[in-house]
């Protein structure tokens, strides 16, 4: 009994139930595939960490998103009002914050992107009809509630039946995500980001040998114009560090050079 | 000025394990991690055994790669001819080196190898069909550990698959000992003009390959196109298809790591580099020579002498890998330098991970019941040329 109260006094509200693993203990596969998707937008390594602990689960799970997000017949900017409205109303900030970023480069303007987490009824951001058909039924499918015949006609009006099945589907996995996220209490990223060292990169001596992509994957990559390095992130976060130590002890060129508050453990 | 009295003679006979590096080299190591040796000439040279020794040498700009450089170490007098000659820039140092390199960077950027895998996969998987198709049993190294790098290596080049026997012949020639000085010559002769050649017809009828690439630039001599075709194509397909048949022997004597791998595919890229550090191929080290007096470990190497780096020993290193020296597939095993280490280090190796991986895990899944069909003492060993392997690897499944 005693013990059992230890623990829950321990665990406040902001302490993970499942916490995220860190990206050296992922599968490769994991990893390669979220420094893949780079360009679906920055803050992934907790939602990643979490499928991490089911790999298999994980492959499925993002294969998926792979789909709606670079496959869709939706579009960038209906999948984006989609995500951050169910987000919004099944009170998920990780996911809502997170894609702000994707939002923006879907075309959404800063005022819209705050709408989306505001009342429909008393707010007053003047929505076109078909993004106000899009929210309301966002709304329900969040929460799982059917959709009324009058907003299914204004949806069907406007959408083929291949968008109708995407927009149901991906409602679901989003309210999937936002669900599977708050109960474990996994905390968003920017939250949790801690630069750590500072990267510098002497390109001159580079020689693409591609030790460092193969060791931080996160952190560097190989600039496909003249086949050398460059850096995805100068202040990595301290979940990296470890990598990006072991990037720059095993770089043949010696390009790498950290400016790395704690000591490099070199064995 | 030394520390340690004794000398070594280069390169040193095996034991009885074929896997395991000459006694005299682990001996040596166990002394110190740099000590006075005699090259088969009767040149004195340095062997540096030790894991950080051995990365300081490759990776100081004051050891030359150069074999013109006095002090050169030469294990061969074919050796001599093939790295004085006219060298590829393998045998050179920065900025020429550099900039040569820089030509082919590109084509082996990771991400560009990773693209590769699935035309990889489907040429592993033909090479099985081919090698099981209306027999029971097959030589391993002839029927399928040379045809698949040197298949991959002739699509990115640009070379015609059809010349193989050709260009392998003449690699196995220029890669031996024993080959003399008018033999190596002649080898490297045939397989220039061979290139110069094809890049001429390449320059003609552009195809979406690295030679048509070089071919078309102006600021490439035909001498240095031939030159870097004749790298590719050597490097490319003989140490991966000797470290191929390697690897399968060494997992065919280990049914428990080979058993590991089968189940968890996953495994495959740390079980590579713990492959390339147990069995470090390039076994005879790599050559250097100081063109400025230099402190390595406790001796001084002064200029106009020669070093060997002896990567195998490096690969033993007990505080990096752990005392027991044999083979474990989940040991991490990144740091080793079987590949080479400074601005040298293997332009391949993305491309060779990628081929072993691949080979090696469709080989268990297809093959499980893969065995040899001599006795294991009765292989032989290519111990005189510069990537050690099998002759022939006798098997059934
Ligand atoms: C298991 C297979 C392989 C092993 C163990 C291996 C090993 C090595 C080593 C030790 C060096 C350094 C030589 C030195 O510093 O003097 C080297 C260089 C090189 N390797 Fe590999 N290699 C492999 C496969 C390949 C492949 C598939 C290619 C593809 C083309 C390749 C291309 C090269 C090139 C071009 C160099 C010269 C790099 C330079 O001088 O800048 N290698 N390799």
């Amino acid at each position: 009994m005693k013990a059992q109260g230890t623990v829950t006094t321990t665990r406040t509200p902001h302490t993970p139930r499942i916490p995220p693993l860190p990206p050296a203990q992922w599968p490769p596969v994991l990893r390669s595939l979220l420094a893949d998707s780079r360009q679906d937008g920055p803050g992934r390594e907790n939602l990643f960490g979490t499928l991490a602990h089911h790999p298999v689960l994980a492959h499925a799970w993002l294969s998926l998103a792979r789909v709606l997000t670079h496959e869709g017949t939706l579009g960038h900017r209906r999948r984006e009002l989609i995500v951050l409205r169910v987000a919004h109303r099944l009170d998920a900030p990780y996911v809502h914050g997170r894609h702000r970023t994707p939002a923006a480069d879907a075309g959404l303007t800063a005022m819209e992107i705050d709408a989306t987490a505001a009342d429909l009824a008393t707010a007053t951001h003047p929505w076109q009809p078909e993004d106000r058909a899009l929210l309301e039924a966002a709304d329900l499918l969040a929460v799982n509630s059917s959709v009324p015949e009058k907003l299914w006609d204004r949806l069907a009006h406007a959408l083929t039946p291949e968008q109708l099945v995407e927009l149901l589907v991906l409602a679901g996995q989003t309210a999937t995500m936002c669900t599977t996220l708050n109960t474990l209490r996994t905390p968003s990223d920017s939250a949790a980001r801690q630069p750590s060292l500072t990267v510098l990169l002497d390109r001159d001596r580079c020689c693409s040998a591609g030790q460092c992509v193969g060791a931080a994957p996160e952190v560097f990559e190989q600039d496909e114009s003249d086949g050398r390095v460059a850096l995805l992130d100068p202040h990595p976060d301290a979940r990296y560090a470890d990598e990006v130590r072991f990037a720059a002890d095993l770089c043949p060129g010696g390009a790498i050079t950290l400016l790395d508050p704690e000591e490099t453990p070199h064995p | 000025m030394t520390v340690t009295t004794s000398t070594i003679n280069l390169p040193s006979p095996y034991g009885s394990c074929p896997f395991t590096p000459p006694p005299a080299y682990t001996a040596a190591a166990r002394e110190a991690a740099v000590i006075r040796a005699v090259l088969p000439d009767g040149t004195a040279c340095w062997l540096v055994t030790g894991y950080d020794e051995v990365r300081a040498v490759l990776a100081d700009a004051r050891f030359s790669a150069d074999a013109r450089t006095p002090g050169f170490p030469f294990l061969s007098a074919g050796q001599r001819e093939l790295a004085t000659a006219k060298p590829s820039f393998i045998r050179m140092d920065d900025p020429e080196h550099a900039r040569l390199r820089r030509m082919v960077t590109k084509d082996f950027l990771v991400k560009r190898i990773e693209e590769l895998r699935p035309g990889i996969q489907d040429i592993v998987d033909r090479a099985v069909d081919r090698m099981t198709e209306g027999r029971s049993s097959a030589d391993l190294v002839a029927d399928f550990a040379l045809p698949i790098p040197s298949l991959v290596i002739c699509l990115m080049l640009g070379v015609p698959y059809e010349d193989h026997e050709l260009f392998q012949s003449l690699s196995r020639t220029l890669l031996d000992n024993r080959t003399t000085r008018p033999e190596a010559e002649r080898a490297h002769a045939q397989l220039m003009g061979y290139l110069a050649e094809l890049a001429e017809r390449k320059r003609q009828h552009p195809g979406d390959d690295i030679l048509s690439r070089l071919a078309a630039r102006e600021d490439l001599t035909d001498q240095e196109t031939a030159s870097l075709g004749f790298l590719l194509l050597v490097t490319g397909h003989e140490s991966t298809a000797n470290m191929t048949a390697v690897s399968v022997l060494a997992l065919l004597r280990r049914p428990d790591q080979a058993e590991l791998l089968r189940r968890d595919s996953e495994l495959a890229r740390g079980a590579v580099d713990e492959l390339l550090r147990h069995l470090t191929i390039i076994h005879l080290g790599l050559g250097r020579a100081a063109t400025e007096a230099v402190r390595v470990g406790e001796v001084t190497v002064e200029v106009g002498e020669g070093v060997i780096c002896m990567l195998s020993t490096a690969n033993r290193d007990e505080q990096l890998f752990g005392a027991e020296p044999d083979l474990d597939l989940t040991r991490d095993a990144r740091r080793h330098v079987a590949f080479g280490y400074g601005v040298h280090q293997c332009l391949g190796q993305t491309l060779a991970r990628v081929e072993l991986q691949i080979v090696l895990t469709t080989l268990l899944r297809r093959l499980p019941a893969l065995r040899l069909v001599v006795p294991a003492d009765q292989l032989t060993y290519n111990r005189d040329n510069i990537v050690y392997g099998l002759r022939e690897l006798p098997v059934t499944w």
